[in-house]
């Protein structure tokens, strides 16, 4: 049995001063070169889970637990440290190729600044390399690409460049939170094979957060279901559509499989499958005056807002907390971004 | 403490206008009147002495406090009404989803337009209204005013066009709300924040404006006093009485000090709280 | 219901760099009753044609007929008539409700608006109205003077569905309805749009990237690429036997199921 690449234990996440937390120690380990999806909505803890690996959550975060990777804890270490590691051992593709990218700066740049930061080649191979790369993620110029400004370029290219940032030093582990959620559906279909490819080739593990069942089980071989900061199941994809244990996973896949469905007839949705109990924000459910619409009245008052912690003022709230990353402050995309 | 600005600038804000408004009922002394030898050490009769004059120092900072006060409310109100319905309908004009080319380009002119003023500080204003009309209070207020119309305007401007890009302005069109009924209850209560900011900062600003043009003659004529002319007077006895010049100046930095972390205070107040909990 | 015919819509001068066809010559039909989708990805004009046919937006060239008048071109004043019989919904449940309105007031703001108060289609008793609209989106009236923040995305978009209801329109227009929200939360929104559409006997027209939701709600679709229309025609038919190549790599893009 190999060495597990990353692993997982009772991490917890707490944001600002009155310590909400966000994680309730989650665990879980990830082989080398294993795919592994996270499925959850938002405010689930799923961004949140993926940044803490990085390390790269806000400054009021309080972070407990283990992570290791390659045997070595994160938890704990130095900023410095942590970004020796980042770019060269783990990486992050985003959400929103308009923000991840540096506006000001030529992409070629972008690209050759990750290779330089953990390689030391002379510029002349470092820009052979670039330009490799560039033309391994399926850019049809190559040069011209490289030269050209972020704003210059549509948001599928933008999404390849990001991947080729992330895949240039060659990572064990890559982490995608939602690259595709922001882009056209045809675009999305190439840049997941794309992406297949590539951590074939750089054979990567992968940890893959997206809201759509679908596309996961395309890309991944195993799911984590999270569901207001914990895992509430970890299977297989097989046994997650065939066999899903947990109410709130068969909620979910009822409610992924739409071509299941006739048309017309009602959809199956979450609360059919599993009962939220009393939200945690917002509405007190004063139980359906409904005239005879099936949605669950005012108990999906936890819709997208159930996991998040009571109304929190602290400046670390998940939404800014993991803006960056999430990208759920930044809905400006061609497509849509998954409101928190 | 998070909320420390607000606090702090409040208070500070507060002891001003307090200080205006008693200093109409009471003063220890009458501001104007020649009540003990000059320039005498602070005594228990004088907490911080008297003047060059024999005059009190606290009730004419007492009464000081009334022209900063004044001053700034109305040039404040001044710029803000001007500026903000010009800004606003620059910015609305502007801001339209698909917005006709004649309307981008009113909206443009209009804040050329409104840059022009920028062309006249306070203090040129302020000379030419002298020279008119004689220096007051009055020309003091209108030429800090004006100055300063400018400024709301383009942050109004900027803020309308933010709003504009939101879905509830086309809803509201959508739901047959006129242009004036979506200025009025759409884009006004939520420009209101930013507005709010702008205008402690701006009374921070005509504070120093007045206090400037006092110094330099062309406000509120003697023997009334105001911070500015007494920073002024105390000028002329900085080497033997270096404290005439202190008092008048902390009270004015106090002010604008309490302004600015007041302005502060309430952007944060404001603005993320809306944001947050979303 | 809607007869649009050749309409053209172009940002910026002709032949002027910067001068944008969003729309080009696309002809439809709507008829009461239908349940229409259009579906593209972005740049395909879907979003603009909605902007047209709800008259927050004029055609450069075209004309759009609505109950057999002409609604391009008309000044706003004279157009009474389509704000409230065509209401909208937005895509950003965030951005589509003024944050510092209460809700009550946001849903019965086509009530009071100077253009629509006084026409005998529309309701006059606000309260009344509002009590009715929120009930039949299954929202507790005690709610009404609640701040949109307080609410959830669903329960956001659910509040602008009643907004649009209000005026008891005729037709919905949905710019994608959902695409803004969780995956778990779709499902009840969608069945709550189906279930109004049916209830009060509306036309919609509902537009989205999404081909499994619009396969899911509407009868008819349009797919719209680059400003023009690829195909259209029943949604079964379309799905089942698409012509247009541009239809067939759109349903082949989409992620399947695959274990």
């Amino acid at each position: 049995m190999t060495e597990p690449l990353l692993v997982v234990e009772g991490l917890r996440v707490a944001f600002g001063r009155s310590r909400t937390e966000v994680l309730h120690g989650i665990s879980f380990s990830m082989g080398p070169r294993e795919r592994v999806g996270v499925i959850g909505e938002s405010g689930s803890g799923k961004s949140v889970t993926a940044l803490a690996i990085m390390g790269l959550l806000a400054e009021n975060a309080t972070v407990s637990g283990s992570v290791r990777l390659h045997g070595r804890e994160l938890v704990g270490l130095r900023d410095r440290e942590l970004a020796a590691l980042r770019g060269d051992q783990m990486s992050m593709v985003f959400q929103e190729p308009m923000t991840a990218l540096d506006p000001t700066m030529t992409v070629g740049r972008q690209v050759a600044e990750v290779l330089l930061l953990h390689q030391d080649l002379p510029r002349a191979a470092a820009r052979q390399r670039v330009l490799e790369m560039l033309g391994e993620v399926g850019l049809a110029d190559p040069v011209r690409v490289a030269d050209s400004y972020p704003h210059a370029l549509s948001g599928g290219q933008r999404q390849r460049c990001v991947l080729a940032m992330a895949l240039i030093n060659r990572p064990d582990l890559v982490i995608c939170d939602e690259p595709t959620t922001a882009l056209d559906v045809t675009v999305q279909a190439r840049v997941l094979t794309l992406l297949d490819r590539e951590l074939d080739a750089a054979e990567a593990a992968c940890l893959f957060i997206s809201h759509d069942l679908a596309i996961v089980s395309q890309v991944c071989s195993r799911v984590l279901v999270m569901l207001d900061g914990e895992i509430v199941e970890d299977g297989s994809v097989a046994d997650i559509f065939n066999a899903p244990q947990h109410a709130y996973t068969r909620g979910l896949v009822a409610t992924a499989r739409l071509d299941q469905v006739e048309p017309g007839q009602r959809l199956p949705t979450v609360e059919d499958f599993y009962d939220r109990g009393s939200p945690s924000t917002g509405s007190p459910s004063t139980g359906s005056s409904s005239t005879g619409s099936p949605s669950t009245g005012s108990g999906t008052g936890a819709g997208g807002l159930g996991g998040r912690p009571t109304g929190s003022s602290s400046r670390g709230s998940p939404s800014t907390g993991a803006g960056t990353g999430s990208g759920t402050g930044t809905g400006l995309g061609s497509g849509p971004t998954v409101v928190s | 403490m998070r909320r420390a600005p607000l606090w702090v600038g409040g208070v500070l804000v507060g002891l001003v206008l307090l200080t205006a408004l008693v200093s109409f009922v009471w003063t220890p002394y009458d501001a104007a009147a020649i009540v003990a030898p000059k320039l005498a050490d602070p005594s228990l009769a004088h907490p911080l002495g008297t003047d060059h004059l024999g005059r009190d120092i606290v009730s004419r900072l007492m009464v000081g406090a009334r022209a900063t006060v004044v001053v700034g409310v109305v040039a404040v109100a001044l710029a803000a009404g001007g500026g903000v319905p010009l800004g606003v309908l620059a910015g609305m004009l502007d801001g339209r989803f698909g917005a006709a080319r004649w309307a981008t380009w009113a909206g443009e002119g209009l804040m050329r337009g409104v840059d022009v003023l920028y062309a006249f500080p306070a203090l040129l204003l302020a000379i030419l209204l002298a020279a008119a009309v004689g220096a007051s209070t009055t020309t003091a207020m209108v030429a800090i005013g004006v100055a300063t119309i400018p400024a709301f305007a383009r942050i109004a401007r900027a803020a309308t066009l933010t709003v504009m890009t939101q879905d509830f302005v086309l809803a509201a069109r959508a739901s047959g709300t006129s242009q004036a009924g979506t200025a009025v209850r759409h884009v006004l209560p939520n420009i209101a924040p930013v507005l709010g900011v702008q205008a402690s900062v701006s009374f921070g600003i005509a504070i120093l404006a007045e206090a400037g043009l006092s110094y330099l003659g062309l406000a509120t004529p003697p023997p009334t006093p105001t911070w500015g002319r007494m920073l002024r007077e105390g000028q002329n006895v900085l080497f033997g009485a270096p404290e005439q010049a202190l008092w008048p100046g902390l009270a004015i930095g106090f002010a604008v000090l309490g302004l600015n972390l007041l302005g502060d205070g309430l952007r944060d107040l404001l603005d993320p709280r809306l944001r947050e909990v979303a | 219901m809607y007869e649009i015919s050749h309409v053209t819509r172009r940002y910026g001068r002709e032949g002027t760099s910067g001068s944008v066809l969003a729309v080009d010559d696309v002809s439809l039909l709507v008829t009461a009753g239908q349940r229409v989708g259009i579906v593209g990805e972005s740049g395909s004009g879907k979003s603009t044609l909605i902007r047209m046919m709800a008259a927050l937006d004029q055609p450069t060239a075209g004309e759009i007929w609505f109950k057999g008048e002409l609604v391009s071109g008309r000044p706003e004043r004279q157009l009474g008539g389509l704000r409230a019989a065509v209401q909208l919904v937005f895509q950003d449940p965030r951005s589509s409700l003024n944050p510092r309105m209460k809700v009550g007031d946001i849903i019965t703001e086509p009530l009071r608006s100077s253009l629509l108060k006084n026409r005998p289609e529309v309701p006059s008793d606000h309260r009344a109205r509002l009590q009715e609209v929120m009930a039949a989106v299954d929202l507790p009236y005690a709610m009404a003077s609640r701040y949109p923040h307080e609410f959830s995305g669903g329960q956001r978009q659910r509040i602008a569905i009643a907004r649009a209801l209000a005026p008891q329109p005729q037709v919905l227009i949905a710019d994608e309805p959902v695409s803004a929200l969780d995956v778990s939360v779709r499902a009840q929104v969608l069945n709550l749009l189906n279930d109004l559409v049916a209830a009060y006997g509306l036309t919609l027209v509902m537009v989205s990237h999404d081909l499994q939701v619009i396969r899911h709600v509407c009868d008819h679709v349009v797919v719209m690429r680059r400003g023009r229309i690829e195909e259209a025609g029943p949604t079964e038919q379309v799905y089942g036997d698409p012509q247009a190549a541009y239809t067939k790599e759109l349903l082949a893009a989409v992620p399947t199921i695959r274990f």
